[in-house]
C-alpha cells in the first residue's frame, strides 16, 4: 500500500492531534471522575448533565459552541489570540475540539473505575496518617489505573474518527487540521478518490484494532504486575 | 484517657454514650449486632460524626459539638483493624505493613523486622496482598496498625471472618501486643469467650446505652 504525501500528512497529524487531545482531557477525566464518584454536592446531577452533553448534542454544535467561545472574537478566544495562541483554525484548535468530545467517554470509564474502589480503603488510609491529596495519589490513582488506560486507549481510537467538532471548529486544512477523518471526506468528495479514501479507511480500522488490542495487552501486563 | 461523651442518631438507632475509658489493656466493647458498636467505633476514628457531644483522647479533642470541632481522621493517631483487613491491593506487604510508618512518627520505636517477627509474617514480606489466606491478612492488618504508632488501637470485630484455629493463634497475638506492645486497644465483638480471654477492662451497649 502506497501512500501519497497528503495522505502521509494526514495520518501523521491524526495521530499527534489524537496524542495532544488525551493530553488535554486525561486531567480533567480523572479530576470529574473522582468528584462524580466520590463526592456528594448540591447540583451533582446538573454537574454530570453538562460534563456528559457532548455526548448527545450533535458534533457540530459543539464545534459552532467552541467558535462562539473560543473564537478569535469569543470572551476566551480573544484572549488566546492576544497571547498567541488562537485555538480556531489549527492543529491545537482541532485537538481541543477532540477533547472535548472524547472527553465525556474517558471520564464515564475512569468514574466508574473510581467508583469500584472500596471507600474503606481510602477511609484506612486517612487513618493511618495520608492526607487526602496523598490518598488519591497512593490508593485512588494506583487502583483506578486499569480504568485510566482504558480510557485514554478508547479516547484516543474515539479521538482518530472525530469530525464534526473539528470541521467546524478548526476546518478542514491540509497539512494544518486535515485529520484522517477529514482526509477520507475530502477524498470522498474529489472524483477517483475512493482509492485514497479507502487507503486512510484501512488505516483507521488498523490504528483503531491495535489501539483496542494495546488496551486490552496493556490490562493483562498490569494484572500481571499486581500479581507479581 | 479516652473521654466519649455523644448522642448519634444513626439508621434506627439512638445512640447516647457516656464513659470514660482507661487508655491501658484492652477494653473491650461487647453488644449485640446493630447495637451501635462500629458506630462508636466510627464516631472515634471520625468516619462519621456524632450528632452532638465530646470526644478526646488523653489531651487530644478530637470532636467537640459545642466548640465545632470536627479532627480530620489522619490527624487522629488512631489505628484501625477492620474484619475485612482492608489491605491496599496496590502495594506488596511490606509496603502494606509500612503505609503508616512512613506518615508518622514512630513513637513506640518499633521496626518492621520486629513486628513481622512477633506477627509470624517475616516469609510473606515480599508477596503480592492477594492470594494470602485471611490469618495472614489480619495479621498484616494488626502490623501495619500497630507500625503506624497509634495512640489508640481499634479493632472492629478482626475475627468475625476467621476458622477457629485461626482465631485462637490471632487471639493470642493480641495479648503478646497487650502484654508487650502496650498499645491501648478499644476492641469490639459480640463474642464473650472472646472477650472475656483478651479483656483488662469490659463495657457494654444495650438498647443504644453503654453500660
Amino acid at each position: 500500500m502506497i501512500f501519497t504525501p497528503q495522505e502521509i500528512s494526514a495520518i501523521c497529524l491524526s495521530l499527534s492531534i489524537s496524542f495532544k487531545s488525551i493530553m488535554m482531557a486525561i486531567v480533567p477525566s480523572i479530576g470529574f471522575g473522582y468528584l462524580l464518584a466520590r463526592k456528594n454536592f448540591l447540583g451533582k446531577f446538573i454537574l454530570d448533565a453538562l460534563l456528559n452533553s457532548s455526548l448527545v448534542l450533535p458534533p457540530v454544535v459543539i464545534g459552532l459552541i467552541l467558535l462562539l467561545v473560543f473564537g478569535n472574537n469569543g470572551p476566551i478566544g480573544k484572549y488566546l489570540a492576544q497571547l498567541g495562541m488562537p485555538l480556531v483554525f489549527t492543529a491545537n484548535g482541532a485537538a481541543f475540539a477532540s477533547a472535548v468530545m472524547i472527553f465525556p467517554l474517558m471520564l464515564r470509564i475512569i468514574k466508574q473505575a473510581i467508583f469500584a474502589i472500596n471507600p474503606d480503603l481510602e477511609f484506612m488510609a486517612k487513618s493511618l496518617g495520608a492526607k487526602p491529596l496523598d490518598v488519591f495519589f497512593s490508593i485512588i490513582l494506583p487502583n483506578s489505573y486499569h480504568g485510566i488506560i482504558a480510557a485514554i486507549l478508547v479516547g484516543f481510537a474515539a479521538s482518530l474518527g472525530e469530525f464534526g467538532a473539528v470541521i467546524t471548529f478548526a476546518a478542514n486544512i491540509e497539512g494544518q487540521t486535515q485529520t484522517l477523518a477529514l482526509a477520507i471526506y475530502s477524498a470522498l468528495q474529489s472524483p477517483n478518490g475512493e482509492e485514497s479514501a479507502i487507503r486512510l479507511s484501512l488505516v483507521a480500522i488498523i490504528i483503531s484494532i491495535l489501539s483496542l488490542m494495546a488496551s486490552a495487552a496493556l490490562q493483562k501486563f498490569g494484572n500481571r504486575v499486581r500479581n507479581a | 484517657m479516652l473521654e466519649l461523651n455523644f448522642k448519634k442518631k444513626f439508621q434506627t438507632l439512638n445512640l447516647t454514650v457516656n464513659i470514660k475509658i482507661p487508655t491501658n489493656g484492652i477494653c473491650v466493647l461487647s453488644g449485640a449486632s446493630g447495637s451501635g458498636k462500629s458506630t462508636i467505633l466510627s464516631c472515634i476514628s471520625g468516619k462519621i460524626a456524632p450528632d452532638s457531644g465530646f470526644i478526646g483522647l488523653n489531651n487530644k479533642i478530637f470532636y467537640d459539638g459545642t466548640n465545632r470541632i470536627n479532627l480530620a481522621p489522619h490527624l487522629r493517631n488512631i489505628g484501625l483493624v477492620h474484619q475485612d483487613s482492608l489491605l491496599f491491593p496496590n502495594l506488596n506487604v511490606t509496603d502494606n505493613l509500612l503505609f503508616g510508618a512512613k506518615r508518622r512518627e514512630n513513637i513506640y520505636g518499633f521496626s518492621l523486622e520486629e513486628i513481622a517477627q512477633i506477627l509470624g509474617i517475616v516469609s510473606l514480606l515480599k508477596r503480592n496482598v492477594e492470594n494470602l489466606s485471611g490469618g495472614e491478612r489480619q495479621r498484616i492488618a494488626l502490623g501495619r496498625a500497630i507500625l503506624s504508632s497509634p495512640e489508640l488501637l481499634l479493632m472492629d470485630e478482626p475475627l468475625a471472618a476467621l476458622d477457629a484455629n485461626t482465631k485462637k493463634q490471632i487471639l493470642d497475638l493480641i495479648v503478646k501486643i497487650r502484654d508487650n506492645i502496650k498499645i491501648p486497644i478499644l476492641y469490639v465483638t459480640h463474642n464473650q469467650a472472646e472477650a472475656d480471654f483478651i479483656a483488662t477492662h469490659q463495657v457494654s451497649i444495650i438498647d443504644g446505652k453503654i453500660q
